[in-house]
C-alpha cells in the first residue's frame, strides 16, 4: 500500500550526522531531506558506510543528529531531552535489529511483555496483548520458549511481535534479514509486508539485499551520506 | 508499581544466576551487621548484668584502704586503727554505718577437708553495709564480738569446700592456728562483676581475728555506707580530709591511702563494655562502608555486562527512571540479603559471645530491623552511582556495545 503523498509521517530535512573532529571526521549523513509518507513501506539501500543505520537510528531517536530538522507527526524531534526522545519513541516506534536484539533468559512472551511493561499496563493485559502478537507472527505456540531455543526466523518473528506489540505508528528495520536463510528472509518479509499493508504500520527498513525490495513499496539509494535518488519498485508482492 | 515490581522481579532474577557473587558481594554487609547486632545484643546484656550487680550492692559504700596504687604497684603505708573508724562516724555527717575491718588469707580445715579461704574480722555493720545476712544460723552477739569469741560465719563455697551436704553451724573448725565456731552460713551472692567469688569468704568478729590471728590491733579497711548517692562525692571527700589531718599529711604531701567507691568498679567495667562496643562499632562501620564499595563495585561490573540488555531496554521504552530503579533495587536487594544473613549471624554470635561471658543476651528488635533497613539504605546508596550510569547511556551506544 503507497500511502498518500501529502500525509507525511516523517519530514526529514538536512539532516547531518558528523562522527568525530578534524582529520578524523565522518560524515555519516551529510545533508539528507527526505519526505516518508504515510504508511509506506520504504527500503534504505546504498554500499557498506553509506550512513543508512546512522539515518535509521536518527528517524529511531536512539541516535541525535549533529544539524538539520526531523519532524514525526509534525513534531521537531532534534533537539529534544532524552526524556521527551524515550517517550516519543516509546509510543511511536517499534525497533527490528539485524541481531534480533532478544533478552536470552527471558521467554518469548516475556520478550513481547516487555514494552507493556514500561508503558504500565496491567499484566493480564499485557499478557492478553502479548500472546495476540506472537498469533500475528505464527508463534503463538512457542510463547514459553527462551529465544536459544528458536529458529533464527523464529527469533527474529518474536522480535517483530515485540516490536508491534505496541502499536507503533513507524516500524524501523535495520537488515531484518541479515542473519537469517534465504527461507527465513522471505517468511520474514512477507510477515513485514502483511503488517505494513493490513495494520497500515509505515516500515522504514535497510537491506543490502535486492530480492527482499519486491516486498517493499520504494527503494531510497545511498551514497557518502547523501540520499542519490527514490526508487519505485515496480512489481509488489 | 507495576516498574517497580518487573524491577524486583529481575533483580530477583539476577540473583539467582549470580548468586555466589551476590554473596560474597553482600560479606562485608553481613559482617557490619552482625557486628552490630551482637554488640548490642552483649552490650546490653553486659550493662543489665552490671547494673544488676550494683543495685545488689545495695549500699552507698567507701572503702578505705592504706597505701595507694593497685596490685604489685600498690604501696606500703601505716594501717588504721579503731579510733580512726570513730573518728568518721563522729565528724562525718552523711556517714550512716562504719565498719573496721582486718583480712586475712587463711587455711581453713575441717575433718579431712581443706580450703584456703579469707577471713574478715569485722563488725555485724559489715553486713549491713554489704547488703549481706546469714542463710542459716546468727551473726555474732554483742557480747561475743567484744569479748572476741571464738565464732565465725561461712560463705557458702567455703561450707560447699568444708561439709558438702552436711550441716555446718555448729560445728567447730580450724583457721590458721586457732579454732572457731560455725555459728552461721552467709547468703550466697555469686560472682561479683570483676568475677570475684563473693562467697569464697569468712566473717568473725574483728577482735577475735585481731587477737588470735593476726596478732594486733591493726584495721587494714574500713568500710562506709553513706546515706543516700548525691552526697557520696562529699562525704568521700570529707573522709579524705579526715584521714589526711589524722594521718599527718601536709598540704602538699600525697594520699598514703586509698578510698574507692564502689560505683568507680562499676564505671571501669562498663567503661570496658562501651569501648569494646567502639570497637565493634568501628569494625562495623568499616564492614559496611567495604560492603557498600563492594557492591558499587560489583554492580558498576553488571551494568557493563549488561550494557546491550539496557539498550534493548531503551528500545522497547525504559525511560531513564526504569533503568535507574532496576539497578537500585537490584543493589538494595542484594546488601538487604546481607543485612538479613548479617542479623542471623549476629544473633548467633551475640548468643555465644554472651554465653562465655556469663552475660545475658538481649536481642533488641528495633535495632534488628533497623540494622536490616540500614543494610538495604547501604545498597542504594552505593549502588546510585552504577545504577545512574546506566541509565545515562545513550541507547545507541547500548545498543552497539558486545
Ligand atoms: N559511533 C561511530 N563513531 C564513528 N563513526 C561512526 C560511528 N557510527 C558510524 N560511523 C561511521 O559513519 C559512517 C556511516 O555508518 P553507518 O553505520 O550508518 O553505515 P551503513 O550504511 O549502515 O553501513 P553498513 O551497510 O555497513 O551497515 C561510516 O563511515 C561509519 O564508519
Ligand atoms: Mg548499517
Amino acid at each position: 500500500m503507497i500511502g498518500r503523498e501529502d500525509d507525511v509521517v516523517i519530514r526529514i530535512r538536512g539532516l547531518r550526522r558528523v562522527y568525530g573532529r578534524g582529520d578524523a571526521e565522518v560524515r555519516a549523513l551529510d545533508g539528507v531531506d527526505l519526505d516518508i509518507p504515510r504508511g509506506i513501506f520504504l527500503t534504505l539501500m546504498g554500499p557498506s558506510g553509506s550512513g543508512k543505520s546512522t539515518l535509521l537510528n536518527a528517524i529511531g531517536l536512539l541516535d541525535v543528529p549533529t544539524a538539520g530538522s526531523l519532524a514525526i507527526e509534525g513534531r521537531e524531534m532534534v533537539g529534544l531531552s532524552r526524556r521527551e526522545r524515550a517517550l516519543a519513541r516509546r509510543e511511536r516506534l517499534g525497533f527490528v535489529f539485524q541481531g534480533f536484539n532478544l533478552l536470552m533468559r527471558s521467554t518469548a512472551l516475556q520478550n513481547v511483555e516487555l514494552p507493556l511493561v514500561y508503558r504500565g499496563v496491567g499484566r493480564a493485559e499485557r499478557r492478553r496483548r502479548s500472546l495476540e502478537a506472537l498469533a500475528a507472527v505464527g508463534l503463538a505456540d512457542r510463547a514459553d520458549h527462551l529465544p536459544n531455543e528458536l529458529s533464527g526466523g523464529q527469533q527474529q518473528r518474536v522480535a517483530i511481535a515485540r516490536a508491534i506489540v505496541g502499536e507503533p505508528e513507524i516500524l524501523l528495520a535495520d537488515e531484518p534479514t541479515g542473519n537469517l536463510d534465504t527461507v527465513m528472509s522471505h517468511e520474514v518479509m512477507q510477515l513485514l509486508r502483511r503488517l505494513n499493508s493490513e495494520r497500515g504500520i509505515t516500515v522504514v527498513m535497510v537491506s543490502h539485499e535486492p530480492e527482499m525490495t519486491v516486498y517493499t513499496d520504494r527503494i531510497a539509494h545511498f551514497r557518502d551520506g547523501r540520499l542519490e535518488n527514490i526508487e519505485t519498485v515496480k512489481e509488489a508482492a | 508499581m507495576n516498574v517497580l515490581t518487573n524491577a524486583l522481579a529481575i533483580a530477583a532474577s539476577e540473583l539467582r544466576r549470580n548468586l555466589g557473587r551476590a554473596l560474597l558481594t553482600a560479606l562485608g554487609v553481613l559482617i557490619g551487621v552482625g557486628a552490630v547486632i551482637t554488640m548490642v545484643g552483649i552490650g546490653e546484656g553486659a550493662t543489665a548484668s552490671i547494673e544488676e550487680d550494683l543495685s545488689s550492692i545495695g549500699r552507698n559504700m567507701l572503702i578505705l584502704n592504706p597505701g595507694t596504687g593497685r596490685g604489685q604497684l600498690r604501696t606500703q603505708a601505716p594501717p588504721f586503727d579503731l579510733r580512726d573508724a570513730d573518728a568518721i562516724a563522729a565528724r562525718v555527717p552523711y556517714v550512716e554505718l562504719t565498719a573496721p575491718t582486718t583480712t586475712v588469707p587463711v587455711l581453713a580445715a575441717y575433718g579431712g577437708e581443706e580450703v584456703l579461704t579469707k577471713v574478715y574480722g569485722a563488725p555485724n555493720a559489715w553486713f549491713a553495709i554489704m547488703d549481706r545476712d546469714v542463710a542459716q544460723g546468727r551473726l555474732p552477739t554483742e557480747a561475743e564480738q567484744r569479748s572476741g569469741a571464738g565464732v565465725c560465719v561461712i560463705g557458702e563455697t567455703v561450707r560447699q569446700s568444708l561439709f558438702g551436704g552436711e550441716n555446718a553451724v555448729g560445728a567447730r573448725i580450724r583457721v590458721a592456728d586457732t579454732s572457731c565456731q560455725v555459728i552461721g552460713v552467709i547468703a550466697a551472692k555469686g560472682a561479683n562483676t570483676m568475677g570475684i567469688d563473693e562467697d569464697d569468704v569468712m566473717v568473725a568478729p574483728l577482735t577475735t581475728v585481731q587477737r588470735r590471728i593476726v596478732g594486733s590491733t591493726d584495721v587494714t579497711g574500713i568500710f562506709l555506707s553513706v546515706d543516700a548517692p548525691e552526697h557520696i562525692e562529699e562525704a568521700k571527700a570529707q573522709t579524705l580530709a579526715l584521714m589526711r589531718e589524722r594521718r599527718h599529711i601536709g598540704p602538699r604531701g600525697s594520699d598514703d591511702f586509698s578510698i574507692t567507691d564502689t560505683r568507680e568498679v562499676a564505671t571501669m567495667v562498663s567503661g570496658i563494655t562501651s569501648l569494646l562496643t567502639a570497637f565493634l562499632g568501628a569494625v562495623a562501620g568499616v564492614s559496611l562502608l567495604v560492603g557498600g564499595i563492594g557492591i558499587m563495585n560489583i554492580m558498576l561490573v553488571s551494568v557493563t555486562e549488561r550494557t546491550r540488555e539496557i539498550g534493548i531496554r531503551m528500545s522497547v521504552g525504559a525511560l531513564e527512571g526504569d533503568v535507574l530503579t532496576q539497578f537500585l533495587v537490584e543493589a538494595g536487594l542484594i546488601s538487604t540479603l546481607g543485612g538479613i544473613a548479617g542479623v542471623a549471624t549476629g544473633l548467633l554470635g551475640g548468643f555465644v559471645g554472651a554465653r562465655a561471658l556469663g552475660v545475658i543476651f538481649t536481642v533488641n528488635a528495633p535495632v534488628t530491623l533497623g540494622a536490616v533497613a540500614f543494610s538495604a539504605l547501604v545498597g542504594v546508596v552505593f549502588g546510585f552511582y552504577p545504577a545512574r550510569r546506566a541509565a545515562h547511556m545513550e541507547p545507541i551506544d547500548a545498543l552497539r556495545h558486545h
